[in-house]
């Protein structure tokens, strides 16, 4: 990656001068935008088969940490497992929790990944891990993996690109690629769209709108060749909110328009909703949708609190997945389901399971994922009391790695250095693709 | 019939007295603000001329380099806006504009900066803003970090006019428990979750680095530089940045632990930092050290506060320089060196920044005195536009016009509140207008997005931002006729004609007084309404105003 930031990917040795002859050359010939096209095109070398690659990308996000014991690797029977119960799978050999009956119908359909592990245990730090693949760094904001998606790949819709829909305290961000690249937040989709009105709703909307452009007209005089570049993104905005204001493409937001049986298969809650929205959205042309279930962090009562949420999150993902495979999405969207971290084995005196990032579970499918894989494992006795707790997980699974997958499987190239604003060139993923998760 | 009279007297007597307490409430603040107008005094900013002068020749000789013309002095009002957004975060009220109308033209820049460094919120604006800086937005460790603690100290320093080198020094050096001694949060902010003890040396010395040296060494944690970024003196030389030099620099805060009874707070614990290199085949103690000027750094004293001595040396360029840059970008919206925490020691600085940062060194880190001569200086008060041409961006990076930047969240917000308020909101306001504001900025902040610690750095609008403003409920609450909450629109009602009331939205909202033919264009939009259709007018224009560029930048 360092000759032409694509044939290889350490950054030591030799390969330094190169990268500091390639920044200069790429300085020179982008001048003032940071990500450059010539890097992009120098990075293209390592392409991956966009025929087979996937275009949209829905994040279950399930924020708080959901236990790995009381879902996707149960344990159930042992002391680590508390009171969970195993129910059997489709994948053969391989149990869930009870808690999630339709999804284990369902299981081989999806990958399971059961040895994640992390570095962060505070939900701030972890979060951004999760969503962006890389540890928090004070000196660069990165950006989440639907923003970089949607900076890599092209579209032409009138509504936002990337969505989180029921956005909690940390959604996906833009991070250096700049705010444009934020996920757009909504609440529940049975309440319409925060703060968007239709312009055909409100006459007067179009005499302020002509009032205004006259003002801008005359705060531009003297002004409007040196400001063009940093006036252009809030024109932009500005255009970009009025074109959805007018938009057909917003009733994608509109989950009443679906049939009642459809709506009634997602569930009657907000996270079985913004799952339906969810399926719109990108049938729509949406190119990644984060939807939220918070309530996971139960460091008291676990076993009850987990399950409650497990139970919502069952239903309005297998619904989900059936519903992406009836419209024909299934093979063009990667549906991914993560957490920040999982839970400690050990339940604490509240019956509660506290923060763990050292073996827990993401279970994701769709596009060219393999299907009915469960990667990696945990101990039913780990040692808690060593410092590297990784020991106890079979086969884990970094972050990055993660990343690098999903990027790979939606046809972007994770490899890709991007010239950053603080003149740091960074790969879109530091990890690399994981073999076992292609579909062969 | 005599309990029936005693009892109506009490309650005529209860009834005065709470009337009488209501207008002592009321009236309090502009009271307040009156003396506070009467007591400016203008000794501190002509004391600071001379340096002033410095400065101006120093930007002009910089024009002079890149060959392009000044442009002219912007009108008071403009300054004046500046001014506002940026010692205190919002814009100015009617009330503040008709007080500086009583003086003479000349002077209304330098008594509007005098009586807004004599309000409390200007302390209070830049206690977050350095907040930010110091231990950032995140809610930090449950139970060992208290962050508005940690503001309202920080805040209580800038108000007792405490130089910036003692602030710092009590970061650094902190001990005790962050409740009664909020610096430690600057220190706990970094200790991770878990029943940990010991504060992330890695984070402390990032963070070090990039506020109070101006240094982005982060880099340097996992390896030594390789793209030609971080150099230090070294004799006369430069060294390339290695993980040593960033490691060495943690190992300051090796010591910094929680003690073993945690109501005890932090300690100075004598603990060797224990790193791994790059490369190498085992871990080694790292000893403290730094990573220039190591003749600044004292022999003896705990470690920590010999990393605080060397970096408050007046004699270390690198710490004036880092804070004057960050105050200059707090104040006028862009940084004279861009990042604001990236100022590399082997480059060279421009020469405004290097004298600034000479004086504030010489002149005890003096805060106020700073930002007395950023307020003073040509550049700051130059127009954003040519007559008659076009602003090219090499005008705009060498401050031969005033640049124009998007305004902060904050700064949105707080001027939308101030716009439909013909009284300043401050802290002499009643307690329910400054409740009031503080709940709406924060649900504000909530819908159009908080940059978080990094709110030097320029960023788009985004599509909710835009919606938000075009559709959200502050600015149509803000700009709908209500005599009460909004009393901009009881004196456009008020206004003298159409032309008045047109002078008095553009005046609150945009500061400014329209130009005539912005005057015709409006004036012929409420010609002949009356009542609810003319209120309605009104209330669009200010929605309008509310919208512009002009409105959301700063310019």
């Amino acid at each position: 990656m360092c000759e032409s930031l694509t044939q290889s990917p350490d950054c030591s040795g030799m390969s330094m001068m190169n990268r500091r002859r390639w920044l200069g050359a790429a300085s020179i010939a982008a001048s003032s935008p940071w990500l450059t096209l010539v890097s992009e095109k120098l990075a293209r070398g390592e392409q991956v088969n966009p025929e087979r690659s996937a275009t949209s990308l829905i994040v279950l996000w399930l924020q708080g940490g959901p236990s790995q014991l009381e879902t996707f690797d149960p344990h159930a029977g042992k002391l680590i497992g508390g009171d969970t119960q195993a129910i059997r799978t489709s994948i053969k050999g391989f149990d869930f929790a009870s808690s999630l009956p339709r999804l284990a119908e369902r299981a081989d359909q999806l990958s399971v990944i059961r040895s994640m592990v992390s570095k962060e245990g505070d939900h701030e730090r972890a979060t951004y891990h999760l969503k962006t693949g890389w540890r928090p760094d004070p000196t660069i904001l990165h950006p989440s993996i639907g923003a970089v998606v949607c900076h890599q790949l092209s579209d032409d819709v009138e509504i936002p690109r990337h969505i989180s829909i029921l956005a909690g305290l940390w959604p996906a961000r833009g991070g250096y690629l700049g705010s444009r690249y934020d996920a757009f937040q909504t609440s529940d989709p049975r309440f319409p769209l925060p703060n968007l009105q239709r312009i055909d709703q409100d006459p007067t909307i179009l005499t302020r709108v002509k009032d205004l452009e006259y003002l801008e007209r005359q705060f531009a005089v003297g002004r409007r060749v040196a400001l063009k570049e940093t006036l252009t993104p809030h024109e932009s905005a500005t255009d970009q909110a009025l074109k959805m204001m007018s938009s057909e493409q917003i009733k994608a937001f509109e989950i009443s328009r679906e049939d009642d049986s459809v709506k009634k298969k997602f569930g009657d809650t907000p996270f079985g909703r913004g799952c339906l929205a969810a399926l719109r959205l990108i049938e729509e042309g949406v190119r990644c949708v984060e939807v939220e279930l918070s309530g996971w962090d139960t460091h008291a009562n676990n076993h009850a609190l987990q399950y409650s949420q497990a139970e919502v999150l069952d239903q309005g993902f297998s619904a989900l997945l059936d519903q992406l495979k009836e419209r024909g999405l299934w093979q063009k969207t990667i549906v991914v389901c993560a957490g920040e971290f999982g839970r400690t084995p050990n339940i604490n005196p509240l019956a509660g399971r506290d923060h763990w990032p050292h073996g827990f579970s993401v279970a994701l499918g769709g596009g060219p994922i393999r299907r009915g894989l469960v990667h990696g494992a945990t101990s039913s006795q780990p040692k808690l009391d060593v410092e590297d707790k990784t020991v106890n997980v079979e086969s884990p699974v970094e972050v990055p790695d993660l990343h690098a997958s999903l990027l790979h499987a939606l046809g972007v190239n994770h490899a890709l250095e991007l010239q950053t604003p603080i003149g740091r060139p960074l790969k879109l993923s530091q990890g690399n693709p994981l073999p076992f998760l292609r579909d062969v | 019939m005599h309990k029936k009279l005693i009892l109506r007297s009490v309650l005529t007597m209860l009834g005065v007295m709470i009337a009488a307490t209501l207008a002592m409430v009321w009236f309090r603040g502009p009271v307040q603000r009156t003396q506070r107008w009467k007591q400016i005094s203008l000794d501190a900013s002509k004391a600071v001329e001379p340096q002033v002068r410095l400065v101006d020749s120093a930007f002009n000789r910089w024009s002079e380099t890149e060959k392009v013309s000044l442009a002219k002095q912007a009108d008071w009002l403009t300054v004046c806006r500046r001014l506002a957004l940026g010692l205190v975060g919002s814009g100015m009220s009617l009330e503040e504009i008709r007080h500086l109308e009583q003086w003479p033209e000349s002077e209304r820049a330098v008594i509007y900066t005098e009586y807004l460094l004599s309000d409390r919120r200007w302390s209070d604006y830049f206690s977050e803003r350095l907040t930010r800086a110091f231990v950032g937005t995140e809610m930090g460790p449950f139970l060992l970090f208290r962050r508005r603690k940690f503001r309202e100290w920080l805040e209580e320093q800038l108000s007792q006019e405490k130089g910036m080198d003692s602030i710092a020094t009590r970061l650094i050096e902190s001990e005790g428990l962050w409740m009664d001694r909020p610096e430690v949060n600057f220190i706990t902010a970094t200790i991770p979750p878990g029943g940990a003890r010991k504060a992330d040396v890695v984070r402390l010395a990032g963070r070090t680095s990039r506020v109070f040296l101006g240094l982005r060494l982060d880099c340097l944690e996992c390896h030594n530089d390789f793209v030609d970024k971080t150099y230090f003196p070294e004799g006369d030389k430069w060294k390339g940045g290695t993980q040593e030099d960033f490691h060495e620099l943690a190992a300051f805060f090796a010591g910094a632990t929680l003690a073993e009874n945690a109501l005890l707070g932090v300690r100075e614990e004598k603990l060797d930092y224990r790193f791994k290199y790059l490369d190498a085949k085992e871990e080694v103690v790292v000893k403290p050290s730094v990573p220039f000027a190591e003749e600044l750094l004292p022999e003896v004293g705990k470690p920590r506060e010999r990393l605080a001595k060397w970096l408050t040396d007046s004699r270390n360029p690198a710490f004036s320089r880092a804070v004057v840059n960050r105050f200059w970008a707090i104040v006028t919206g862009k940084p004279l060196v861009d990042p604001v925490d990236d100022i590399p020691l082997n480059s060279e600085v421009p020469e405004p920044l290097q004298i600034l940062s000479d004086d504030f060194a010489q002149n005890g880190f003096n805060i106020k005195r700073l930002l007395r001569i950023i307020a003073s200086t040509d550049a700051f008060r130059r127009s954003s536009r040519l007559e008659g041409d076009e602003v090219t961006m090499e005008q705009q990076d060498c401050w031969a016009v005033f640049p124009i930047t998007q305004l902060r969240p904050e700064q949105v917000a707080g001027q939308i509140i101030q716009a439909s308020q013909l009284k300043t909101v401050d802290r002499d306001s009643v307690w329910v207008t400054q409740l009031a504001r503080f709940g709406q900025i924060n649900d504000f902040l909530k819908a159009y997005g908080d940059l978080g610690e990094d709110e030097l750095s320029p960023e788009n609008e985004t599509i909710p931002q835009r919606l938000l403003l075009l559709n959200g409920q502050m600015v149509r609450e803000r700009t709908r006729h209500d005599p009460v909450a909004n009393p901009i629109s009881r004196i456009a009602d008020q206004a003298s004609g159409d032309v008045g009331a047109v002078e008095n939205c553009f005046l609150a909202v945009l500061n400014r007084r329209p130009s005539q033919d912005e005057l015709d264009y409006f004036v012929a939009k409420l010609e002949g309404l009356r009542f609810g259709a003319r209120q309605k007018a009104v209330s669009d224009l200010c929605w309008v105003l509310m919208n512009t560029t002009e409105f959301l930048w700063n310019h």
